[in-house]
């Protein structure tokens, strides 16, 4: 980021390849709709670009780029008048990539299976979701995931416990 | 019951963070959603687009500070200046009026020539409003009586003043020295009439005494020594701080 903002093009170009499937996961698992999660994913890359003049390596690339993430999914959800953690009801589930068609039991159970852990990630709280995404998509530690969230890394290891705990519950009969 | 949920979330919380928790890895598997090209393409276009302009936007960043700084800066060395000249004024006025020159009417110079060697006001000065002086330190500068002026009051020896480093020079002072050197020259201009053979003071020094006088709050003091500088002056327009002392001056 700091050669980008020096002028280096191609350097973006780099940092885009290397965190765009992560970081448009995360947005698409928090925000719950494609279209919605293209333009938040958008936005935050925009923002990225306009506010490169101001950028301080002070953190990892990816702690203070999931870091904007978040912000502008809370914005949305603001804007929206709504918290976060009320709109995991309202929310649209994600479609999972349809299975091929003559593919083998196997996979299909695979498939089942993916389906209903996604399922159950967008199901939890929106606090324990947004932990156990930026360990997941973002691969943030522990001490970054607090510093994204704001918060201590006591409570980010609490939130991850409890996010575990339903999903292990949630997929026994697959484990 | 609760010790072994804690052991098992701990015992979890390490498996996932060592990438070895069966349904993260089913995750990261499953999680396979990708923007859409679209979505790529405008991002990609939109940094290049910012790279290629971004020394212009850096710039452009600056130049939207540098109008307000220009006018802070410019704004904050006029009150300086004003500041600074203001008590450079009150100095030159502690130690001895520095009188910006006299505007001779109209009628003064339509007058005959004055005699070589009579000081006169330089023909198209004016005189200013000289700024307020502390009436305790127009008493505190080398003194000597005015003559025509009440009782108590005191004025500075010139030539202290003109000697005064503190004093430095101004517009004020530039134009006093002209006033003298013309004066010295020997204008055409008439030297106002002057009862008695008494010499008769400058007239810078005396409006210094008056103003001095008046800033005292030594009203009636002011009022007639106004009226002798009227006698000996009649024609020197008044600095606009005194008019209204004037005004009240009954005719003669």
């Amino acid at each position: 980021m700091s050669a980008y903002r020096d002028g280096d093009a191609g350097a973006f170009g780099v940092l885009y390849a290397r965190h765009r499937g992560g970081l448009y996961r995360f947005v698409l698992r928090q925000c719950g709709n494609r279209a919605t999660a293209d333009e938040l994913f958008q936005d935050v890359w925009m923002n990225l670009i306009a506010a490169r003049d101001r950028y301080l390596p002070t953190a990892k690339f990816s702690t203070y780029l999931y870091q904007v993430a978040r912000n502008r999914i809370v914005d949305y959800f603001r804007a929206r008048s709504r918290y976060p953690q009320m709109a995991e009801d309202e929310q649209e589930p994600v479609d999972p990539p349809a299975p091929p068609a003559n593919q083998p039991e196997r996979q299909v159970e695979a498939h089942r299976r993916a389906v209903r852990l996604i399922a159950l990630i967008e199901a939890l709280p929106f606090a324990q979701r947004e932990a156990f995404l930026l360990h997941e998509d973002g691969g943030l530690t522990l001490e970054q995931i607090a510093r994204v969230t704001g918060v201590g890394r006591e409570t980010v290891k609490s939130r991850l416990r409890y996010a575990l705990s339903r999903l292990r519950e949630g997929m026994e009969e697959w484990l | 019951m609760a010790v072994s949920k804690d052991r098992r979330g701990d015992e979890m919380l390490e498996a996932l963070f060592q990438r070895r928790l069966p349904f993260s890895g089913a995750y990261r598997a499953a999680s396979v959603e990708e923007p859409p090209t679209a979505v790529d393409e405008a991002i990609l276009a939109a940094s290049r687009l910012a790279a290629a302009s971004g020394p212009r936007q850096l710039g452009c960043s600056h130049r939207r500070w540098r109008m307000p700084l220009a006018a802070a800066a410019v704004l904050t060395l006029a009150a300086a200046l004003a500041l600074v000249l203001q008590d450079q004024a009150e100095v030159s006025l502690t130690q001895g009026p520095a009188l910006q020159p006299p505007r001779v009417s109209a009628a003064a110079k339509a007058r005959p020539a004055a005699p070589s060697g009579e000081r006169i006001p330089r023909e198209g000065g004016s005189i200013e409003a000289p700024p307020r002086t502390a009436p305790e330190k127009v008493e505190a500068a080398p003194t000597s009586r005015a003559p025509g002026a009440p009782p108590g009051l005191r004025r500075r020896v010139p030539s202290s003043a003109a000697s005064s480093p503190l004093e430095p020079p101004t517009a004020g002072a530039a134009a006093e020295r002209s006033m003298d050197q013309a004066a010295g020259a020997g204008t055409a201009a008439r030297r106002p009439p002057v009862p008695g053979s008494a010499p008769v003071p400058d007239p810078r020094q005396w409006l210094a005494e008056i103003h001095a006088l008046v800033a005292a709050g030594r009203v009636q003091e002011a009022k007639s020594v106004l009226a002798e500088f009227r006698k000996a002056y009649p024609d020197i327009e008044l600095p606009e701080r005194l008019k209204p002392l004037e005004s009240r001056i009954p005719p003669r």
